[in-house]
């Protein structure tokens, strides 16, 4: 090992290999920091100079991929060690796509370890930032900017003229203004005169970041970097996500600006033609907003979602979809590693398998196993997506969720005026990482009355959401808010916290609302089962209200039974039959499901009335309709309402 | 189930509601005992023990009603019950045949 004791910094979410780790290079005389997740490391990273980064690359939030790709954003040549269970071909060329140097797999071979670590140790290039640049403009190894005209954002006219001055010895034209809305008319003046921006952080008006987000999605050809005389890490990780160039420490400006520019001109010169880039990163941006899909056709009072995009590609997916035959409804969010354009074609690839899949496999971790193996086939494509799924069964207010690599649901009950909250376990495996199907996690709930779940990819902390919904109760008991919560939950999150990612929020509420009582049967579809399920029904009503009259009642009722079973389970014994009988304060209602595709009430009630007298009618509508208040058909699910006063 | 004659009606007696689970049975034991007694004019339903008539057994009653019908025979119903009238007052039976409520209203 070099005389120098080398300093390395442990990155890795789980704090006993954090600690073991440590513990075996201290002992072997390095220097040892440790960060417990991307953000963390970021930072240090920041404001300290490390020998040789050991990362884990499976870590919630800013995982390693991501934080290595952010490493090399910075201009950071600093040697990353891929550490990762994922052991396969394809994993090791990922580490490496992401900027990694080297792969060590878990578990740790302290022999290999040190093998790398002398490696790099003797080769040490730990740099406090990139290797100073020599005063003179070019020198010979250096790259040459002759040509690149620089924008300048700078408000104090002495470091101005001082930045001028370094940026024009270096080769490049200058042009200065003082503040982001100056920049930004300028360039709406004259889009094309610029390649690069050089910006300060903290100007007036429109700052840095604003001039950053803006140029990105605006004008993506021009390459943007930002100084400041310090970074906190929250801002410096957004800055990093919202794609800038280059970060630049100011105490250092004239050393670093060099060798940062200089990767960053590098980088884009592999990228064939950024012109195309642009255009392509504009389609992207156009399919992005189609990833979030939500809702059917017929409003459902029962979910209500918001997101908040910050990236223009990859991000978070939402879709539902209602399942004609079980009735069912099924719920998605997926965040798809990284923010580039692969990404988005990774969401568009994800959505497209959901869409082939998702009607044969409802069940969720069916689903999960089933998007994984499809994701495994794309070899050549490693990005993965933590997903979460549901299957809601809504006449009886319950779910069933898996989650691959999402936080866990978030559940609310309101009692009394007072909020209670649960926090679900959620994490598993990511999709498309391994051909595991046995890591998710799996849970049912029950969704009470005056209760609702709140889901949300990663972006968002359960312990902030609980703390939001605490401190913005009326979005959950006032009336009229209460049918939309997510909006303003989620805007109180981002002025409570800050964004650093994409962020999408969703909320299932109890179906049972409003509902005094409940019961559930299903039978197979057998007219003998029929007859059980009448007298079941009749037991159940006589027991809530033991004077009501019921025949004509339980006539439509047995109508609608029958018609499950003959029209919507085609006679097919071994299908269910699955009732739900509500008492409500205003009657009874009683949803029939089957598993057939359901059918168009008014046309049939049409051609009902067109028969004689003596005819039952299409599928005993007749019968149905004649002492049924209300029907409604919804897919296989037929509902039945009865008014009456129930709380006699 | 049964059926018993007098010297020119033949009484079709179900002693069970006329619904769907019951359907085949009824409906063939019944299209049976009537071909076998085709001599006699008058064919009467009897209601007794008749509760629930559904889809299946208005069909059946209807079904019952047109083959006799078409043989040039009359088809009635006796003793009918008060769940038995709610659905035949809805299909309108009356318009087609006579029907005798049960003397104590059963």
């Amino acid at each position: 090992m070099n005389n120098k004791s080398p300093s390395i910094l442990i990155v890795d979410d789980n704090p006993f290999n954090r600690e073991m780790l440590g513990d075996i290079l201290k002992n072997k005389g390095c220097t040892v920091e440790k960060a417990n997740n991307g953000k963390e490391a970021l930072e240090k990273i920041s404001s300290a100079s490390y020998s040789i980064i050991i990362m884990d690359m499976l870590m919630p939030g800013l995982d390693g991929f991501e934080t290595t790709q952010q490493i090399r954003k910075m201009g950071l040549k600093t040697p990353v060690i891929a550490h990762t269970s994922m052991s396969m071909k394809k994993d090791r060329r990922r580490c490496m796509e992401a900027g990694c140097n080297e792969f060590l797999p878990k578990p740790i071979n302290t022999k290999d370890l040190m093998t790398l670590i002398n490696k790099y140790a003797q080769s040490d290039n730990s740099e406090p930032q990139p290797e100073p640049t020599q005063k003179q403009p070019v020198s010979h190894d250096a790259p040459s900017f002759n040509g690149l005209h620089v924008l300048l954002i700078e408000e104090d006219q002495g470091v101005r003229q001082q930045y001028i001055t370094v940026l024009q010895e270096m080769g490049f034209k200058v042009t200065f203004v003082p503040n982001g809305n100056e920049a930004l008319n300028r360039l709406e003046e004259v889009p094309k005169q610029f390649d690069l921006i050089v910006s300060n952080m903290f100007t007036s008006g429109i700052d840095g970041l604003g001039v950053l987000n803006t140029t990105k999605r605006e004008y993506p050809q021009i390459l943007v970097f930002i100084y400041a005389a310090k970074f906190d890490p929250e801002t410096l990780q957004l800055m990093l996500q919202l794609g800038a160039d280059g970060i630049i420490p100011q105490s250092d400006f004239e050393n670093s600006i060099g060798n940062i520019i200089h990767v960053a001109v590098s980088q884009s010169k592999h990228k064939h033609s950024r012109l195309s880039q642009a255009n392509t990163a504009f389609q992207v941006r156009k399919s992005q907003a189609r990833l979030t899909q939500f809702g059917c056709s017929k409003p459902c009072p029962f979910i209500d979602m918001a997101f908040s995009t910050l990236h223009d590609a990859g991000g978070d997916m939402a879709q539902c979809r209602h399942f004609n035959r079980s009735g069912m409804c099924g719920v998605v969010l997926a965040d798809v590693s990284g923010h580039d354009i692969l990404s988005s074609y990774i969401s568009a690839v994800f959505l497209g398998i959901l869409s082939s899949v998702w009607n044969a496999n409802q069940k969720p971790k069916s689903l999960l196993k089933i998007i994984n193996s499809e994701l495994l086939k794309m070899e050549e494509v490693n990005y993965h997506v933590c997903t979460t799924v549901i299957l809601w069964d809504q006449k009886r207010s319950h779910l069933e969720i898996a989650t691959a690599g999402n936080p866990g649901p978030v559940f609310v009950v309101q009692n009394d005026g007072q909020l209670s909250f649960d926090l679900f376990d959620g994490g598993g495996i990511c999709l498309g990482l391994l051909d595991r199907d046995d890591m998710y996690t799996y849970q049912q709930v029950d969704l009470p009355q005056n209760s609702q779940l709140f889901l949300f990819s990663d972006g968002m902390s359960p312990k902030k959401l609980q703390s939001t919904i605490k401190q913005n109760k009326p979005c959950l008991q006032d009336e009229a808010k209460a049918r939309k919560p997510c909006r303003p939950l989620l805007d109180a999150y981002m002025d409570n916290w800050s964004q650093d990612d994409d962020m999408i929020l969703l909320s299932l509420k109890s179906t049972l609302e409003g509902v005094a009582e409940s019961a559930q049967y299903s039978f197979q579809s057998d007219y003998k089962e029929v007859d059980k399920a009448c007298k079941w029904i009749t037991q159940q009503i006589s027991k809530y209200m033991p004077n009501l009259d019921m025949d004509m009642m339980m006539l439509s009722i047995r109508e609608a039974l029958l018609n499950a079973v003959e029209h919507g389970n085609n006679y097919n014994v071994d299908a269910l039959v699955e009732l739900t009988l509500n008492f409500l304060p205003t009657g009874i209602q009683i949803n029939i499901s089957d598993q057939g595709s359901g059918f168009n009430l008014k046309e049939k009630l049409l051609e009902s009335q067109k028969e004689s007298g003596f005819q039952i009618g299409k599928r005993g509508l007749k019968i149905i309709q004649a002492f049924a208040d209300k029907i409604e058909i919804n897919g296989g699910t037929t509902s039945l309402f009865f008014n009456m006063d129930t709380s006699k | 189930m049964k059926t018993y004659k007098t010297d020119s009606t033949f009484f079709l007696l179900p002693e069970t509601d006329l619904v769907a689970s019951q359907m085949e049975e009824i409906r063939d034991y019944f299209m049976k005992e009537l071909r076998e007694n085709e001599n006699l004019d008058i064919v009467t339903l009897d209601a007794t023990g008749i509760e629930i008539v559904d889809s299946l057994g208005v069909n059946l009653i209807i079904g019952l009603y047109r083959h006799v019908s078409t043989e040039s025979k009359k088809f009635n119903v006796i003793n009918a019950g008060d769940k038995f009238m709610k659905v035949a007052n809805f299909f309108r039976f009356s318009t087609l045949f006579d029907i005798q409520k049960a003397p104590s209203g059963e």
